[in-house]
């Protein structure tokens, strides 16, 4: 463990470690801040090259910029009432008002300090945590493994909450697309319809330059999303929020431990965090009205938050491979790219790589923390990078990776279709979600399943009959009826108390 | 007529997803009868069995409302264009390589983004200094294997 860790040490404080950390800091902050954009971008474009860089350091770049992203959020939503991530939304219904009213560097230097409240304990935590929950789920056998996935997958349909049938048919497309290739275990030929460029698979990293950073590009120009930067005015320097953060200890602790949870949990991520730990501190405050006219406690609660998220999903990534945030898809596919499975075998097989991953996001949340204090003035200036710049710049470089990644230009063709794929979704409502977690697990899913029947005696009845895989199938239907039924039950006990 | 709601017209989709789904699973091959109950067709069936469900449902699902529009008419004739951007890149990029490709899909681009809002010979510009610095970035920094393009013209 000593020698993992000193190895990690030594990498990330390389002159090249410290730059990915800070760079991808900072550059995370920055797409994180401009509305429409964000980090997620930023590791897309990214991935493609990850093949050339040390596996560590390559899951280091992409935690800085996921940092940096999250921490990002908060300036275009207090500047421009535009939330940079779907996480900040509170922040810019407290923050923007304030800042209206001049208080914007008072909305700001909360914001930056509760990032930092809410990532560093996170991580802690996660370290700390993740590696007995290793040692626990390496025990588990094929059937364990494949129950788990499974509630993950139904879980991570209750992120299609309103519309439950759209999140199956999500579902149901990542499956089927992940089965073009070869079938695992056997190799046989599936859906490649004679096409040699389709039988080494598709790609996570296909999926992600079409779905998500050109079909977000042909929308801001389909829609000409122009945003009005001279909104934002001029930011004076950072002040340490000491009397608001002293009447919130209370809040910062729940914030705190919901982030930590939900990011836990598979697929919810800090939009659900941020939502759940804003209505709470609405409904306990003793001035709910203020909410949505510029209430600094709103902030508190939405930056912690979001923030501690980052831990919490780092602790189930680590300890089980299953991703906690839409985040970790990326880290998932970057270790895959150097043949590194995520799994409970991660800390046994590479602790250095995991000491890493830690290590690295203590050290950009550091950064991060440094970057905006210091560099308050010129939040204004990272909102006014112009669209017809960066947008171009962004395809140009992101179908590159598309080639890079397969080798060839069936690359770009696939994530031109995949482009399609994205806006019919779109278009039908159909949340992404679902298809991006489904996508990841279901190779491991299928394998696992396969191999839970080759090995085991009793064929399906082995997934019942091992109390641990039971339980967790058991959860997996109790999560399926509650998604499905879980409003109409609570909707008829209203009423029932109500009469 | 009256218009198809989404809600229906996915569902329709998905019933001829599933029976596309189901046809072409019919045809994958299976190696050892050890695999003829669970093998390299369960995963697609249950795709299959998904798709029909959710077929079925949005069918006979009552249309709540009239439909959210995702893009105007206007919106998805730009949003068209756009991806003929994305394609020409790739055409450039199958023909010239991406010295030559790069700077021309920026340059288009930045027009199309701009909306007048920069001069022709700003854009072009632009794409020439970015398509050089990527250039570089890639093949001297990086070593990466990048596009060539069938015609080399230098």
């Amino acid at each position: 463990m000593s020698e993992a860790m000193a190895i990690a040490f030594a990498k990330v404080f390389s002159p090249l470690g410290l730059i990915y950390v800070i760079g991808g800091g900072v550059l995370g902050m920055i797409l994180g801040a401009i509305p429409g954009m964000s980090g997620g971008t930023a590791s897309i474009i990214i991935l493609p090259l990850v093949y050339k860089m040390d596996p560590g350091l390559a899951l280091a770049l992409l935690s800085a910029i996921y940092i940096g992203s999250t921490s990002g959020g908060c300036i275009g939503s207090i500047l421009l009432g535009i939330p940079g991530t779907g996480s900040s939304i509170p922040t810019a219904w407290e923050g923007f008002p304030m800042s209206k009213r001049g208080e914007a560097v008072r909305a700001l230097s909360i914001a930056v300090v509760c990032n930092f409240i809410g990532t560093l304990p996170g991580l802690i935590i996660a370290m700390l945590v993740s590696q007995p929950l290793a040692a626990i789920a390496v025990q588990m056998g094929q059937w364990e493994y494949f129950s788990l996935l499974l509630l993950a997958v139904t879980m991570v349909v209750a992120l299609a909450k309103d519309n439950l049938g759209k999140g199956f048919v999500s579902v149901a497309l990542a499956l089927i697309i992940s089965c073009v290739g070869t079938s695992p275990i056997d190799g046989a030929a599936r859906f490649t319809f004679g096409n040699v460029y389709l039988r080494g698979g598709i790609s996570m990293i296909v999926i992600l330059l079409g779905i998500n950073a050109g079909r977000m590009i042909i929308e801001a120009y389909a829609k000409n999303k122009v945003i009005d930067a001279s909104v934002a005015g001029k930011v004076s320097r950072f002040k340490f929020p000491k009397e608001d953060l002293a009447r919130n200890k209370l809040n910062i602790v729940r914030s705190f431990l919901i982030g930590v949870i939900t990011g836990f949990l598979p697929g919810l991520g800090g939009g659900v965090a941020s939502m759940v730990c804003y209505a709470m501190e609405k409904n306990s405050s003793k001035h709910p009205e203020t909410f949505g006219h510029g209430e600094p406690d709103g902030i508190i609660a939405n930056e912690v938050t979001n923030n501690a998220v980052i831990g919490g999903a780092f602790i189930p990534l680590v300890a089980m491979g299953i991703p906690g945030s839409g985040a970790m898809i990326y880290f998932i596919t970057a270790l895959s790219i150097h043949g590194i499975g995520v799994g409970p075998m991660l800390f046994r097989e590479h602790p250095d790589v995991v000491y890493l991953l830690y290590i690295s996001s203590i050290l950009a949340a550091i950064a991060i923390l440094l970057a905006q204090t210091l560099g308050m003035p010129l939040f204004p200036m990272l909102l006014k990078v112009p669209a017809h710049y960066l947008y171009p710049a962004i395809i140009a470089v992101a179908f590159i990776g598309s080639f890079l990644n397969v080798g060839n230009l069936s690359g770009i063709v696939m994530s031109l279709a995949f482009c399609l794929l994205g806006m019919g979704m779109k278009y039908f409502e159909i949340p992404e979600g679902p298809f991006m977690m489904t996508y990841i697990l279901a190779n491991s899913m299928e394998t696992k399943l396969r191999q839970g029947l080759v090995n085991g005696y009793n064929g399906f009845w082995d997934f019942l009959t091992r109390p641990i895989s039971c339980a967790f199938l058991v959860l997996a239907l109790i999560s399926l009826l509650y998604n499905l039924f879980g409003d109409k039950i609570k909707a008829k006990l209203s009423k029932k108390s109500a009469n | 007529m009256k218009k198809l709601s989404k809600d229906r017209l996915l569902g329709i989709i998905c019933l001829l997803l599933t029976a596309f789904i189901v046809w072409q699973t019919r045809q994958i091959p299976i190696r050892s009868e050890q695999f003829a109950t669970v093998g390299p067709r369960t995963f697609p069936m249950i795709a299959a069995v998904l798709f029909a469900i959710c077929g079925i449902y949005f069918i006979i699902k009552k249309p709540e409302g009239p439909d959210k529009v995702y893009m105007t008419k206007k919106e998805f004739g730009r949003a068209l264009i756009m991806w003929g951007a994305y394609l020409l890149y790739l055409a450039l990029l199958y023909f010239f390589g991406m010295k030559i490709a790069a700077p021309i899909a920026v340059f288009v681009m930045a027009l199309l983004f701009g909306r007048g809002k920069i001069k022709w010979w700003q854009a072009l510009l632009y794409g020439l200094i970015f398509g050089v610095c990527f250039y570089l970035l890639y093949v001297y920094a990086f070593k990466v294997r990048v596009p060539r393009g069938i015609i080399k013209l230098f």
